[in-house]
């Protein structure tokens, strides 16, 4: 039983996506539900989250004694300035409802881990290979969204 | 000669459902795709808390955030749906205007 409701739950959309369209279009006029694909946002999402990731590694990787807020302070700085600077692109768009969600949550996260590690002045090894992965989660849906947006072009 | 409006109608829902169709496995392979993604996460947090290397508030603060992962993901396929909405409607739209288009070009030629 359980097996089939993601079926049903699929179908259910796909027919109301198709409805959808077809009201949109007896109104005869274009339509713009989503903004418009940007190439270059989609480049700096792609080398943020990479900066990100490389972090978090970085820190893993480091000694022991090396792990300390301090020594990292400067990259924490350079990504959280770059998500500011997606977050500001996508405020000047249109259309950006969804998208603002979405990286307001990443920017409320990556500072919130942040944080963590400037109040506890360093991190276990398990603590930062979780907040990597979480910030993993958190860039993904807004990469994939940028680039579904080549769907609507 | 009659502009046959059922007909328009009829092709501008076969636009439609081509589009959405063509489309569609994006939607559920991204939907699988974060499922999946979730899966392991989930995995590593339960492994990381049973071996002790993690405290029980920090791993019930991690539960949280995938509350916030979560809706970040329905807003990506929100996104994704619209711009398969927009791009269908769009041309449906094209279906329609190349018929009203097509029939004034052979009135003025009668």
């Amino acid at each position: 039983m359980q097996a089939i409701r993601p079926k049903k739950t699929y179908s259910r959309l796909f027919h109301s996506i198709t409805l959808f369209a077809f009201i949109i279009a007896l109104s005869g006029c274009r339509v713009t539900l989503v903004p418009s694909y940007n190439e270059e946002l989609e480049s700096q999402i792609v080398t943020t989250a990479k900066l990100t990731d490389k972090l978090y590694l970085s820190i893993i990787d480091a000694a022991a004694d090396n792990k300390a807020y301090t020594v990292y302070a400067d990259k924490y700085l350079e990504i959280e300035a770059e998500i500011n600077s997606i977050l500001l692109k996508n405020e000047a768009r249109p259309k950006n409802a969804d998208f603002i969600v979405i990286i307001k949550n990443l920017q409320e996260h990556f500072k919130q881990y942040k944080n963590d590690h400037k109040a506890k002045k360093t991190l276990s090894d398990a603590e930062l290979l979780i907040y990597n992965e979480e910030l993993k989660a958190f860039w993904k849906p807004l990469l994939v969204a940028e680039r579904a947006l080549k769907i609507a072009q | 000669m009659s502009f046959d409006i059922n007909e328009v109608v009829a092709n501008m829902v076969d636009t439609i459902k081509t589009n959405v169709a063509d489309n569609w496995p994006l939607v559920k392979e991204t939907a699988n795709d974060f499922l999946q993604d979730r899966k392991s996460r989930l995995e590593l947090l339960a492994s990381l808390r049973l071996q002790n290397q993690i405290s029980d508030e920090f791993f019930l603060q991690r539960l949280q955030d995938e509350k916030d992962i979560l809706t970040s993901e329905l807003h990506s396929i929100a996104i994704i749906t619209k711009a398969i909405a927009q791009k269908a409607a769009n041309a449906a739209i094209d279906v329609l205007q190349n018929a009203v288009s097509s029939f004034v070009s052979t009135i003025k030629l009668v």
